[in-house]
Formats: structure tokens, C-alpha cells, sequence
């Protein structure tokens, strides 16, 4: 039996989903594929351990947001410096909020950019996203609110994507 | 889906596409080795003895190999298994009734297939070539990225077929091609992941190409005049080198055909299959004869065909003859295929990774084809 069988499918399966949410953590086509390389080759290190406990989906994601955190903690990821074009007929509103999105994400800390992915992009529980960030419930539900908080600072012109999301938590 | 889900979704789309899967299991099987080899003397002999026997490390199945790789099989070579076949390294036809060394096991105008644990078969269900009243016709012959899966033109069939080696299981195109349909020197192309195939008669102005995808039965066609550079989920890049007249450009198209053509530069005349990003090639530009390129590599945008960036590529031995830039190995390195002389009878091909950022060059593989014209290596896209 190869130490490595059943994880080329589990990449091929995953790869995607886990680069889009790379890419949405670290908002740059390199580091994304940089963070997602060094967190397959930790899965591929303990891969037979993983299929044992049945725990290598909990493990990659948990994996990618620790070794996120841990690179925003020693440098600056990006450089968002272009600013989004004017509405008007050239650009379709989709295109400017997902620029002017990608701009407020790069101001959030680690941990509340974090948040903001587990929770509303991979529609996780708040008690999943607490197991993933090694936290309290508590301190998820706190995160998250400061997270909307500041986007709806740093984009006004988003208020309308966030005001759904607090009507809910209501 | 909440408004915020549906913005992060369009974000998020801008993700580059990547296979990652062999390169993990590559670089922790060489993290095991390294870690295994500092603990033990003796593993160390055996690691070095088993690199000099064989030149290869059976098993590491990467993407491209990244140690030289050479035919080395002599004797009777079997037919290819039903089942069970290892990750390619290369395939080749074989031509017996001509001047030079001959390979073992001769079969006229056939292909024949090279694993990367160095066993290498016969593949008599693929059609290599065809004697015609105007001379030899040859057909084409594609690997996988990866190396696990084939796509040959089956004469009884009369069209494609898409085989994994590891399975032997087989898919049929679900359309009929006569073999009078195909070009002179057609170019096959495959997927990643099996599921699209396509093929084009480039340069010929007469055939028509297709795109075929194998899981939903379908076919969309490719426009005259145009060559494959890469398929991937979503689009089918075509190019077109301003070799016979036509003005040099750059086509990605969606796999439901549409899209827009754009013309580059005259000055480039070697493309390479579409970046990561979806938004970029790399290319080769002309040196000084038609055929020859210079040292630099560019990187150009697929959609407008403006210069991203130049680099002088370091580190490629003097006197090499560029062929083409192949499929991305990272949103940074693209393979390079090149021959190590200009030499008109030279039968080693050597394919490289290059760095579109620093322009650094390191060799990946080395081959001995019987003839480096009739040679197929998985990402590399064909250069003739």
C-alpha cells in the first residue's frame, strides 16, 4: 500500500475551493499559490495519519488559516494600491464591488479576514470557525462583528452586502 | 446565497487555476528520502547505486521529471498492459527503414511509450503513420499533464480514443473521423483531468479542427489556420506563429467556441499554453533566421497581446535551439523545450522550467528520442 493513496484524489477534489479560499485570504494569485502549496505538503507529510482519524478535510483548512496568520504576523502580504474605476458604463457594479471588497479585506487583522472567509465564503458554524481559529465561541461572535464593522467603515459603498448579514444575526 | 457569499464568490473567482497534487507528493517523498538518508549510511549507498543504474527514481511521479530521463530498454518490448501502467515520461514513433541507429524492437512508423520507472511498450492500438500517394502521413498521439492519461487516434474506431494507463479504461470520441479528415502532421491536445480533447491541422488551411469533450459527448469546432497551445476547464488556447503568411496571434476561446482572436507583435513567434491566471502566455522571440529565437522570454497579455514583461532567460547552455514554451508549472515558472544544438540530425531534446520573474533556467528533463520531430513529452506542447 502506498503512504500516499486517496490523497491525489482528495487534492484534485479540494484544489479549487482551497485556492479560492487562498486566494480570498491572501487577495494575491503568488501567495495563494504559495500558501497553498506549503499547506499540501504538510497534508502530504501526515497524509496516512490524517486517513486514519478521518480528519484530512478539518486539518488542510485549519492548516491553511494558521499558516496565513503566521505569515501576516511577519510581513506584509499585499499592496492593494490601484483604485477601483468609476461606476459608469465600462465596469458593471459586480466588477467595483468585488475590487473595492478585495481593497477593504486587505485592511482587516489576520484573524478577522479570517473570520470573515470561514463564515460567509465556506459557510461555516460560528462553532466551526471557533474549532478551526483554536478560540472561544465568544471570541468568534466578537471578531465577526468587528470585522463587519470595519468593512462597513473601509466600504460604505458595500453597507447594502453587509446590512443583510447583521439583519440575520439580529 | 447572501450578497456578501455572491461578492466573495466574484472575488474569489480570480483564484488561478493549479494542480498541486503531484508536486506535494513529489516534494514530501523527497522530504522522507532526505530525512531517511541523513539517519542512515547505508540507505545513502543505495539511494546513489539506484540513481546511477538508473537515472531515474521510479514512483516519484512528478509533473515533469525532474532528473534525465533516457530510454534505456533494450531487447523485446512488450505491448502495453491492460491495466496498471505507471505515469508516462514521454512517447515517440519509431522508424526502422532508415539510415542511423535503429531502436530495439522495431516497429515502422509506430509509437511507442516510455513510463518514468523506464519500462517502455508498444502502443499498436494507436495509428502512427499511414503511407499515402503524396508521401507519409502522420497521426497524432497526446499525454496527459500528468502523464496517466493517453489520447491516440484509433484506426478500427476510426476516431480518438482516451485511455488511463492505470485503469486501462477507455473512452471512444463519440464522433467519427475519417482519416483522410486529419492533416498531414495533426496536433492532438488533452486536458488535464481526460475530459477534452482537441485536435488541429496547423499550418494546413484545409482542415478543420475540433474540440470534443468526452464526458458530455459533445463537439465544438476549431477555426482553420490555428494550433493548440492548452485546454483547460474553461477555454481552449489557440495560437498562430506568422510562419506562412498570417499575422502571429493568440486565441482563448471558451469551450463552447466564440471568443475573440488579438494579433501580437510579429516579432513573437512561439507560444506557450495559457498561464494559471487565465491571462497570460509566455513567448519566444524571433532571432536571427525565422526559425531561431533569442535569449529572452516575454510574457504577453492574452487579451490585449501587450508586453507584460522581458526577461533574458540565465542558464540555458550556449548553443541550445529554443523550440517552444510549454504549460505553466507555477504562476511564475513555465517549461521551455529546446534542443541542446542546431544540428540538423540532433535526437536529444531537453525541457526546461523557466522563471518569468528572474529569467533563471533549470533543466527538468532530458530525452533520446529516435527523432526529435517524432517525440511527444506531457506539457509540452507540439513545436513543429
Amino acid at each position: 500500500m502506498n503512504r500516499y493513496d486517496g490523497f491525489r484524489e482528495f487534492v484534485l477534489a479540494r484544489q479549487q475551493a482551497l485556492t479560492r479560499s487562498a486566494y480570498l485570504l491572501t487577495g494575491d494569485a503568488h501567495l495563494a499559490e504559495d500558501l497553498l502549496q506549503s499547506v499540501l505538503l504538510k497534508v502530504a507529510n501526515h497524509w496516512p495519519r490524517l486517513v486514519r482519524h478521518g480528519t484530512p478535510e478539518a486539518y488542510t483548512r485549519k492548516a491553511m488559516i494558521n499558516q496565513y496568520i503566521s505569515w501576516r504576523r511577519r510581513k506584509q502580504l499585499e499592496l492593494p494600491n490601484t483604485d477601483p474605476p468609476e461606476r459608469g458604463h465600462a465596469h458593471d457594479d459586480a466588477t467595483i464591488d468585488r475590487i473595492i471588497l478585495r481593497q477593504a479585506l486587505a485592511r482587516l487583522t489576520p484573524r478577522q479576514r479570517a473570520v470573515i472567509v470561514l463564515r460567509f465564503y465556506e459557510d461555516l458554524s460560528e462553532r466551526e470557525t471557533a474549532e478551526i481559529l483554536g478560540c472561544s465561541l465568544g471570541t468568534v461572535k466578537s471578531q465577526t462583528h468587528h470585522a463587519l464593522g470595519r468593512l462597513r467603515t473601509l466600504a460604505p459603498e458595500l453597507s447594502q452586502l453587509f446590512a443583510e448579514i447583521e439583519e440575520v444575526r439580529r | 446565497m447572501s450578497r456578501l457569499r455572491e461578492a466573495l464568490d466574484n472575488a474569489a473567482a480570480d483564484a488561478p487555476t493549479l494542480n498541486l497534487a503531484d508536486w506535494a507528493i513529489t516534494s514530501s517523498r523527497r522530504r522522507r528520502k532526505t530525512r531517511m538518508a541523513a539517519g542512515s549510511a547505508a540507505v545513502i549507498g543505495l539511494a546513489v547505486l539506484a540513481g546511477v543504474v538508473l537515472d531515474v527514481f521510479p514512483g516519484t511521479g512528478p509533473l515533469m521529471a525532474d532528473k534525465a530521463v533516457v530510454a534505456v530498454q533494450t531487447g523485446k518490448i512488450a505491448d502495453l498492459p491492460s491495466r496498471g501502467v505507471g505515469p508516462l515520461s514521454h512517447a515517440y514513433r519509431t522508424f526502422c527503414l532508415i539510415s542511423g541507429p535503429i531502436p530495439p524492437d522495431c516497429r515502422n512508423g509506430k509509437w511507442r511509450v516510455v513510463a518514468l520507472s523506464g519500462e517502455t511498450y508498444h502502443l499498436p492500438q494507436a495509428l502512427g503513420t499511414l503511407s499515402t500517394k503524396s508521401g507519409p502521413k502522420f497521426y497524432p498521439l497526446a499525454i496527459s499533464r500528468d502523464g496517466r492519461i493517453i489520447a491516440y487516434y484509433n484506426q478500427s474506431a476510426k476516431t480518438f480514443k482516451v485511455r488511463d494507463l492505470a485503469s486501462g479504461t477507455e473512452q471512444t470520441a463519440p464522433v467519427a473521423i475519417a482519416e483522410a479528415e486529419l492533416g498531414r502532421n495533426a496536433h492532438l491536445e488533452l486536458s488535464d483531468d481526460g475530459r477534452y480533447l482537441a485536435f488541429t491541422g496547423y499550418p494546413s488551411r484545409k482542415e478543420d479542427g475540433l474540440l470534443i469533450d468526452m464526458r458530455a459527448r459533445t463537439t465544438t469546432p476549431l477555426p482553420v489556420g490555428w494550433d493548440l497551445r492548452s485546454i483547460n476547464g474553461t477555454t481552449v488556447t489557440l495560437a498562430r506563429y506568422g510562419r506562412y503568411g498570417e499575422k502571429p496571434g493568440i486565441w482563448v476561446m471558451p469551450l463552447a467556441g466564440g471568443g475573440s482572436p488579438i494579433t501580437v507583435d510579429e516579432t513573437y513567434t512561439r507560444f506557450s499554453a495559457l498561464a494559471p491566471n487565465g491571462a497570460a502566455v509566455a513567448a519566444l522571440r524571433r532571432g536571427q533566421s525565422l526559425d531561431s529565437h533569442d535569449d529572452t522570454i516575454t510574457v504577453l497579455d492574452a487579451r490585449t497581446g501587450k508586453v507584460k514583461k522581458t526577461v533574458t532567460m540565465r542558464g540555458l547552455p550556449k548553443g541550445s535551439s529554443t523550440l517552444t514554451p510549454g504549460v505553466w508549472l507555477s504562476a511564475a515558472e513555465v517549461t521551455l523545450a529546446a534542443l541542446p544544438s542546431d544540428r540538423w540530425n540532433e535526437h536529444r531534446q531537453i525541457t526546461y522550467a523557466v522563471n518569468v520573474e528572474t529569467g533563471q533556467v533549470r533543466q527538468l528533463a532530458a530525452y533520446h528520442p529516435q527523432n526529435v520531430m517524432h517525440l511527444v513529452v506531457p506539457g509540452v506542447p507540439a513545436a513543429f
